[in-house]
């Protein structure tokens, strides 16, 4: 019931090996070079009456192309008892005293090699298959025949979230992190291995994957997540208490927790963030590049840090706007754009322009320039070096300064499809028109793809800075959205969830690559 | 017909000779081996896996009506109607049934980090959770980047135990006793805080615990020289001194060192404003309130319960909790 090809087969690759099988396909059925593809078009017809477009099998035993419709191939394998013959379009392998196919697991291999270098012959990098369930896995599956079909009008993947009192700021994060696409094929994928070094009941990993199950169990009375309370108090000290919290910091936590649960409770690495591995980082991590420009001999100092989200300012602007049209302005944003960089932000555009803007620091903070040894003038520029699966962004709308205490409630817009080009590191430097103008600079039409963002999750704040409630929209089957109000779920249009405030939001890169 | 190879130039002056009905029937003709291809390779799909045996395996038998989206106004997406229904869960930490909604509250309480939770939970984490609690705050001083003002004034929390002579302690203790009742109640193991005259113990029981704890008789004074406890101008300061020192003297084994819990726990007002700059110093907004708006307490401090049990119910919550 396998991939073991049959009784026939075996004795002729005891016999023989799999010399013959290489040969044919790597010419006549994948063409892994140029010369064998030019073979393949001039040789490939059957010896008995030249067709090349009956089903054409070549022959194991010896160099014989005979066509199947023609029977051909048939007569060869009986007169001359050579019964294992290859299809010519697939490789798959015909057994005449089977009678049928047959697949054999090392000839598979033999042909996926093959396939794997003729797709880079055409520029293909990396091929699709689809999952195939391993003996094990079938026979589970087996066992197991009731299925959850989850068509487009199903509600599985949906559920309330009990308010435990004051945890509506935690049930709009597990909302997120529930339809967070990639995390939530890797739990229902069963790809996770706790790590957890202590009592396994304690581990918030393994608690995340009940929860994937648990939204996905078809149940429609919503979930006490109590246990996830306790697990996140006693993991992180500092959220503990029956208190109103804040969604970000909550969300941050939590991700903090996650990613130290995944690699278990050891110290060293878990000082050392770059060179982690797990689902965390993997989906939420980017690389913030920080470039110090020196003013005076133009010395650049740069680094980069990792960070899990953008918390964005949304008050005017805290420096003063020289915005001259001089010489030396890359700094001037383009008046001609019509931007009001002088005013507050209205978009998660402007916010973000904002931050990747090219900031003069000072007089009041030189810093020593590594290149000329002295205390200089500089300035600072933020871009991003690497973009995360899931980009959060963080709207800044509670100011505790010493100016503000308030909610900073204006409507800022945010759009569906995100497109972070242009503020990439790679993109430093060059002047805010050439970023805004449609073609000019974009080398490679795929990298323009690569950062692509789609909206899938919106967190709100109603209320003022003391106190307030919180509701999320989150983006199921592909286009439909839904209003999660703790334990209640209700559906909503794209347009209710681009209207709302916004407080946190989450985008999903569009397209994943392999790496 | 034999296949020869054309070049380029050969294949153009061949095209260009060729009839539109000619054109018609080649295209035909590679049109469908093109076809027939693709269709071959969707049959040996197909044949794969049924000789593999996993063709239908993702067929269901369950009903799919059974999970449909409702659209319904006024219910939500399971055609539910919402209701307020209660919810129960069980506690992970002292594995008692409880109201979901009143979850957090309790849990806080549970795990001792309350500003009036339970002094004997309080006891519990300092002695067998010290050690792990260290540790958490340790660890979230990492990724605490922005909020350092947060996390050092935790720790002044922490390095402040109130550390008491043992001669000082002894004086404290015959001071207390002459006040109070100071009976032992069995099943909280806490000292009666009611005036000595109090109806619930005898003074034989008095008698006993003075014995056990000053180690010497004391005749307790008359009645009309006891000094009377007033409890409407007992003020709530000196309530939260009182039970410290209670429990001072009471539990003689245990280390002076507060544990985060209890030093949280100073006395009144300190803690409220220590908590609001807690919040304030941090660049968020609080909120997570249900929509009830009722508080659980009596309003107003002065209905001090004087009562067996440590904790204070009198001290109202920040507004803040809804």
């Amino acid at each position: 019931m396998s991939v073991h090809g049959c009784a026939h087969l075996a004795s002729f690759k005891s016999a023989k090996g799999t010399q013959s099988y290489r040969v044919l396909h790597a010419y006549f059925i994948a063409g892994i070079t140029e010369e064998a593809r030019k073979k393949k078009a001039q040789t490939c017809f059957c010896h008995t009456c030249c067709r090349h477009t009956s089903r054409l099998h070549a022959c194991l035993y010896c160099v014989y192309f005979g066509c199947y419709d023609g029977k051909h191939i048939r007569e060869h394998a009986l007169s001359k008892k050579h019964n294992l013959a290859v299809d010519i379009s697939y490789g798959t392998v015909f057994c005449f005293s089977c009678g049928d196919y047959v697949y054999d697991k090392e000839l598979e291999a033999i042909a996926k090699r093959h396939r794997r270098k003729a797709a880079k012959l055409n520029g293909i990098k990396e091929q699709y298959y689809e999952w195939e369930p391993t003996n094990f896995e079938l026979d589970l599956l087996r066992r197991n025949p009731r299925r959850k079909r989850i068509s487009d009008n199903s509600y599985i993947g949906l559920r309330g979230l009990i308010n435990l009192g004051n945890t509506c700021f935690m049930n709009c994060i597990v909302q997120a992190l529930m339809h967070t696409p990639l995390l939530r094929d890797y739990f229902l994928a069963d790809r996770n291995v706790c790590h957890f070094q202590d009592d396994p009941s304690m581990c918030l990993v393994c608690e995340m994957s009940q929860l994937f199950q648990e939204f996905y169990s078809g149940k429609s009375t919503p979930h006490i997540p109590f246990r996830l309370l306790h697990l996140v108090w006693t993991h992180a000290r500092h959220l503990a208490g029956y208190e109103q919290q804040d969604a970000h910091e909550f969300f941050i936590a939590t991700l903090d927790v996650l990613h130290r649960h995944c690699k278990g409770t050891n110290g060293l690495s878990s000082s050392n963030p770059h060179h982690c591995n797990c689902i965390v980082d993997q989906i939420f991590t980017g690389g913030l590049q920080s470039d110090v420009v020196c003013q005076a001999c133009r010395g650049v100092s740069t680094t980069i840090d990792p960070f899990w989200d953008i918390s964005l300012d949304l008050g005017p602007s805290l420096h003063l706007q020289s915005s001259t049209s001089g010489p030396n302005s890359t700094e001037s944003m383009g008046n001609d754009i019509g931007l009001n960089e002088d005013m507050e932000p209205t978009s998660l555009l402007d916010c973000l322009e904002r931050f990747t803007r090219p900031e003069h620091l000072g007089s009041s903070a030189k810093i020593k320039c590594n290149g000329c040894q002295s205390y200089q003038e500089s300035t600072k520029q933020l871009t991003m070096k690497k973009l995360p699966v899931v980009a959060s962004f963080h709207l800044k709308r509670f100011e505790h300064s010493t100016r503000f205490h308030k909610k900073i409630s204006t409507f800022i817009s945010f759009p569906q499809y995100l497109d972070m080009t242009p503020f990439m590191s790679s993109r430093r430097g060059k002047s805010s028109n050439s970023s805004r103008a449609s073609d000019n600079g974009y080398t490679n039409s795929v990298s323009i793809a690569d950062n692509k963002y789609c909206l899938f999750a919106v967190v709100n704040h109603i209320g003022t800075i003391e106190t307030g409630h919180y509701t999320a929209y989150i983006r199921q089957h592909r286009d439909q959205w839904f209003k999660c109000d703790d334990h209640l779920i209700t559906r909503a249009t794209v347009q209710d969830v681009l209207d709302s405030e916004g407080y946190l939001l989450f985008y999903h890169k569009q397209i994943l690559e392999y790496e | 017909m034999q296949q020869i190879p054309l070049t380029d130039e050969e294949a153009l002056v061949l095209l260009q000779s060729i009839s539109s009905d000619e054109l018609e029937s080649f295209s035909q003709d590679i049109y469908d081996e093109v076809a027939n291809e693709v269709s071959l390779g969707l049959c040996f799909e197909v044949h794969r896996a049924v000789k593999l045996g996993f063709l239908f395996l993702d067929e269901s038998k369950e009903d799919e009506k059974k999970f449909e989206i409702v659209d319904e106004i006024g219910r939500d997406v399971f055609g539910q109607v919402p209701m307020k229904k209660q919810f129960e869960c069980i506690c992970p930490n002292c594995q008692r049934n409880l109201a979901a909604s009143r979850f957090a509250p309790h849990l806080e309480k549970c795990m001792g980090m309350g500003r009036n939770s339970s002094r004997l939970a309080s006891k519990r984490i300092a002695n067998t959770g010290k050690v792990d609690s260290d540790i958490d705050d340790l660890d979230d001083g990492d990724w605490n980047y922005g909020n350092d003002k947060k996390s050092s004034k935790k720790k002044r929390d922490k390095n402040c135990p109130r550390k008491i002579k043992p001669k000082a302690r002894n004086e404290e203790r015959k001071a207390l006793l002459l006040q109070c009742c100071g009976v032992i109640s069995e099943h909280t193991k806490k000292m009666c805080t009611r005036s000595r005259r109090c109806p619930q113990h005898t003074d034989e029981q008095r008698q006993i615990v003075r014995l056990s704890l000053l180690g010497q008789q004391i005749t307790l004074p008359e009645t009309t020289d006891d000094i009377q406890v007033d409890i409407d101008t007992y003020d709530e300061g000196q309530t939260q001194l009182l039970q410290e020192a209670m429990y001072r003297s009471w539990d003689t084994g245990s280390s002076t060192n507060a544990s985060p819990a209890d030093s949280g726990s100073a006395p009144g007002g300190s803690i409220s404003s220590k908590r609001k700059e807690k919040r304030a110093s941090s660049n968020s907004g609080r909120s997570g309130g249900s929509k009830k708006s009722k508080s659980r307490l009596p309003p107003g401090g002065s209905s001090i319960n004087m009562g067996n049990h440590g904790a204070l119910v009198s001290q109202p919550h920040l507004p803040s909790d809804i």
